[in-house]
């Protein structure tokens, strides 16, 4: 009966093969392998195959392990370790230029003196503007500074010989701005230039009226 | 029928031994003890994890990415590893699923980079080609035009029969192993790879390549 069933071809070889591997190696009870005990030309046959996908994986492998060298895989263990030693530590900050100082923050109580210092040296600084402001008022010239806005209000008469004084209504704008520009720079004039100055006529003698 | 089959429980012993130990030095700080025992697993997996990348991948410098990327990821997450489970199917788990990364990648910057047109023989070509005391220049070019070929048709295959026959055949894993591996169940492990012998038998025969 054997000799009639049909001869194994290249599936019916391969589904022998595979089936022995799904064994672990064993013969199976299909009908294929009943038929290559009974048959030799295809117990021949079954062995070129199983020859064949020897040849195969020998290819296969050789292909892998000739792409795959000694050398490359020291290089890929190394790389591996330095990969797996950087997972266990945090990462560096490396300082740059190398001797150069690090930048450091200032710490809060550095930074508290720096805003002292600061409001100490402005709160002086508006001191001593205020004082120089004032000082020259001491000897009475100063308070012509006062003049303009009391002048633009008509509540002070203007002095006899530096400058006619007209009601601020009847100013037009520019002339109110020349009055208030002129009377500081008579007051800065010392004494003993005053009738120097007197008789000399200045870029700001100039009326625009 | 397959060398793994064959080689008993012993290197899968302690493997599972080497993982469980390293996780247990992670668990208590001891971190250059675990890289150093570490280095254990990756001695006995590195060989076998490059075939595995390189049948996919087919370029060095990108095997060794992919082999590099699957150990440190198999270290930093072997807190989720279970004894249950050999180290080397967990581990061959990681380095596919990796590899299958890689091909999407690779095949989406394919579709944007047109590539440089081969100019034939390199440096390389031309050391293989000089005599020397292996085998003959012609024994060379045939075995490297097989390879070629063999690589053709397994790239032609299903990724599943390509996986199960690489996992089974090439590397000699058992059929539960490849069941572990690729989430299938036995049974149609063993049908994925008899049409992948089937197929391969045909791809390689059709044109007198085949070697029987």
């Amino acid at each position: 009966m054997g000799l009639l069933k049909p001869h194994l071809d290249d599936a019916a070889c391969a589904g022998v093969w595979a089936d022995r591997w799904a064994l672990g190696g064993a013969e199976s009870d299909g009908p294929g392998e009943t038929h290559l005990r009974d048959c030799g030309p295809c117990r021949a046959r079954f062995a070129a195959f199983s020859g064949w996908l020897d040849t195969v994986r020998l290819d296969a492998r050789a292909e892998a392990d000739e792409a795959m060298t000694i050398e490359r895989l020291a290089a890929q263990r190394a790389q591996i370790a330095r990969r797996l030693e950087a997972l266990d530590h945090p990462a560096r900050v490396i300082s740059f230029p190398r001797h150069a100082a690090p930048v450091a923050a200032p710490t809060g109580g550095g930074r508290a003196w720096i805003a002292s210092a600061a409001a100490a040296g402005l709160v002086v600084g508006l001191g001593l503007g205020q004082w120089m402001n004032f000082t020259p008022a001491a000897d009475g010239r100063a308070v012509s500074e006062a003049a303009p806005q009391q002048i633009a209000r008509g509540t002070v008469a203007a002095e006899p010989g530096l400058m006619s004084v007209q009601p601020a209504s009847q100013l037009s704008d520019e002339a109110q701005l020349y009055e208030a520009d002129l009377l500081p720079s008579q007051a800065r004039v010392p004494e003993s230039l005053q009738y120097l100055n007197a008789i000399t006529p200045g870029s700001r003698d100039y009326d625009p009226r | 029928m397959t060398g793994a089959q064959a080689a008993g429980a012993g290197p899968r012993e302690a493997d599972s031994a080497a993982a469980s130990a390293v996780k247990a030095m992670q668990a208590d700080g001891r971190h250059a003890e675990a890289r150093e025992r570490y280095t254990e697993l990756v001695l006995r997996h590195q060989r076998r994890a490059g075939r595995i990348a390189y049948h996919y991948l087919r370029d060095s410098a990108e095997v060794d990415e992919a082999v590099q990327d699957a150990f440190v990821k198999a270290y930093s997450h072997l807190s989720t590893f279970r004894e249950e489970l050999p180290f080397e199917v967990w581990f061959t788990r990681i380095l596919i699923n990796g590899c299958l990364d890689r091909i999407k990648a690779r095949t989406r910057r394919e579709r944007w980079i047109v590539s440089m047109p081969d100019t034939g023989g390199t440096d390389r070509d031309f050391a293989e080609r000089t005599p020397g005391h292996g085998p003959s220049p012609e024994d060379q070019v045939l075995a490297r035009e097989r390879r070629e070929q063999l690589a053709e048709a397994l790239g032609k295959l299903p990724d599943r029969q390509r996986l199960v026959i690489m996992l089974s055949h090439y590397e000699g894993c058992t059929s539960r192993e490849v069941s572990a591996i690729t989430g299938l169940n036995e049974s149609t492990v063993r049908v994925h790879l008899f049409r992948a012998i089937r197929k391969l038998r045909g791809l390689l025969t059709e044109d007198g390549r085949g070697t029987s």
